[in-house]
């Protein structure tokens, strides 16, 4: 009778009183949060880095700078030099009104373009993989001295490394709100042993082992955590989410696209693992203050 | 079941136990005797692992105090019943929860325990407390409770330290008799007081070792 009454083991399991502190669950939202922004950001960065070096790799313009007499045997050297030059699949003279679309976003619209001495643009599309871009700058240097041969592909190894950088910094923020969450975890396992050290003592004195002991601790503190985690992944994931999916795509605004949307779930069981082992660490060295 | 030998033990610079040697065989009644502040409750903290002697050797139900491995000094501790002056209970829990700890403690299942229980509640006068929290006891009735939890384990040795402190004349006689129970059905007790007229009541009641303990010494009596 008494049996059925009062000792089933999900109750006589509660043993430690009250309810963990919240601040490592507050804590972990607040990390889990910041961890999800600062991962889209870097996967932003790197699918940006991508998407615009591999638009430009095969890409490349000739400026014709010469005297106006001159502007026009230039530019047919430099056409006849690009269509004998292996890799070069399509040259195209630039018209003014593209020209003008073109340096707009860096000289502004109120230029009078028609009264600048402009030079005469050529839009190369090339393989790069057949491409010898420096033979054929030497090449032009030689046989058409007027024409400058811009080679956007050297924009992609800055960019490239631009996005490592970011990714590099994402990984040591991320690791650092790690760090932060663990040590967060182990002040609130420590509050937690303080505030029910009586009830510790006495289970210790019963002959509780240090392994029970540390177990309770961990749930308590583990449901704590793991639902701090779940809602600040949740809130972040939202507010990504968010973002205009085709920017997104683009690299243009903040968030994940296609497999990095498990970045986050993969860090928030990270982090979890994280704070428990943590927390593992505080209880075992807490439980060591009691005889 | 109990051995010291040359045991001592200090608190800072102040020596409490001074080369400590005697025994409590299986079965025997132990009384450590000696007035307050003599050293008796470190004795018996020694007994339950609570600290580790300076020096000498002290092994109680075969195992060696001195080594300090947690985990088998926990198993030693749910193999000694446990009766103080000031005896803890998880307050948030009611009596009968409280009985289940030790049971939890050594991974027995107390659901299935129930009739057992009942029965030593019953023994200890508190049945129909079952459902009471601890804070809602008299200090008699929590004493009695102490002695339910103490053996509801089955353990080997029950050590009390003062174990009628504080009691009317009346109560502490229906706990000392619990303890000349527990004694008379083969239990090996040691027992600490500084109550000179219980030792002098337990000496003409059966058959008990006496031990004398002052400035950290101790003298065997009987």
């Amino acid at each position: 009778m008494i049996g059925r009454r009062v000792v089933g083991r999900s109750k006589v399991m509660r043993l430690l009183p009250g309810r963990p502190p919240v601040l490592p669950g507050a804590l972990a939202m607040l990390l889990m949060f910041l961890a999800v922004l600062t991962l889209a950001a870097a996967v932003a960065a790197d699918r940006a880095a991508k998407g615009w070096g591999e638009a430009i790799a095969d890409s490349a313009t000739l400026s014709v700078i010469a005297e106006e007499a001159e502007i026009e045997a230039q530019a047919r050297a430099a056409l006849s030099i690009l269509r004998e030059t292996p890799g070069v699949r399509e040259v195209r003279v630039m018209d003014p009104a593209e020209q003008r679309a073109l340096l707009a976003p860096f000289l502004g619209t109120g230029i009078a373009f028609d009264a600048a001495s402009l030079p005469l643009m050529i839009a190369v599309e090339s393989d790069r993989n057949v491409l010898d871009a420096a033979a054929l700058d030497l090449r032009l240097a030689a046989e058409a001295p007027g024409v400058v041969f811009e080679d956007h592909s050297a924009w992609r190894l800055p960019l490239a490394m631009a996005a490592a950088r970011q990714r590099n910094l994402a990984v040591i923020a991320t690791g650092l709100l790690g760090m932060a969450l663990a040590m967060g975890t182990a002040l609130g396992v420590r509050i937690d042993a303080a505030s029910v050290g009586e009830s510790v003592r006495t289970l210790k004195e019963i002959g509780m082992s240090d392994v029970d002991l540390r177990r309770m601790f961990l749930a308590r503190i583990g449901g704590v955590l793991a639902t701090g985690i779940g809602i600040g992944m949740t809130v972040g994931l939202i507010i990504v989410g968010g973002s205009d999916s085709d920017q997104t795509t683009t690299g243009l605004a903040i968030g994940f696209a296609g497999w990095a949307w498990a970045l986050a779930p993969f860090t928030a069981g990270l982090g979890l693992l994280l704070g428990l082992g943590a927390a593992w660490i505080a209880a075992d060295r807490a439980l060591r203050a009691w005889p | 079941m109990v051995e010291f030998e040359h045991a001592g033990f200090s608190y800072g610079g102040t020596k409490v136990l001074r080369d400590v040697t005697f025994s409590v065989q299986e079965g025997a009644f132990c009384v450590v005797f000696g007035r307050p502040g003599a050293g008796k409750s470190t004795l018996l903290r020694l007994c339950r692992a609570e600290v580790a002697p300076d020096c000498g050797m002290v092994r109680v139900l075969g195992w060696p105090v001195q080594i300090r491995d947690r985990r088998g000094v926990s198993r030693l501790r749910q193999r000694i019943g446990l009766i103080r002056r000031d005896n803890r209970f998880l307050d948030h829990l009611t009596l009968a929860e409280n009985l289940a700890v030790p049971m939890l403690a050594n991974g027995s299942r107390p659901e299935e325990r129930g009739e057992d229980m009942a029965a030593l509640l019953a023994w200890v006068g508190l049945d129909g407390h079952a459902a009471e929290f601890p804070c809602n006891l008299t200090p008699a009735e929590a004493r009695r409770a102490a002695v339910a939890r103490a053996v509801i384990s089955g353990p080997e040795l029950i050590i009390a330290d003062e174990p009628v402190a504080g009691l009317s004349g009346e109560e502490a006689l229906e706990v000392m008799s619990l303890i000349l129970e527990l004694h008379g059905m083969g239990m090996t007790v040691l027992l600490a007081s500084s109550d000179g007229d219980l030792v002098q009541d337990l000496i003409a009641a059966r058959s008990v070792q006496v031990a004398h303990l002052e400035n950290g010494r101790l003298e065997v009596v009987t």
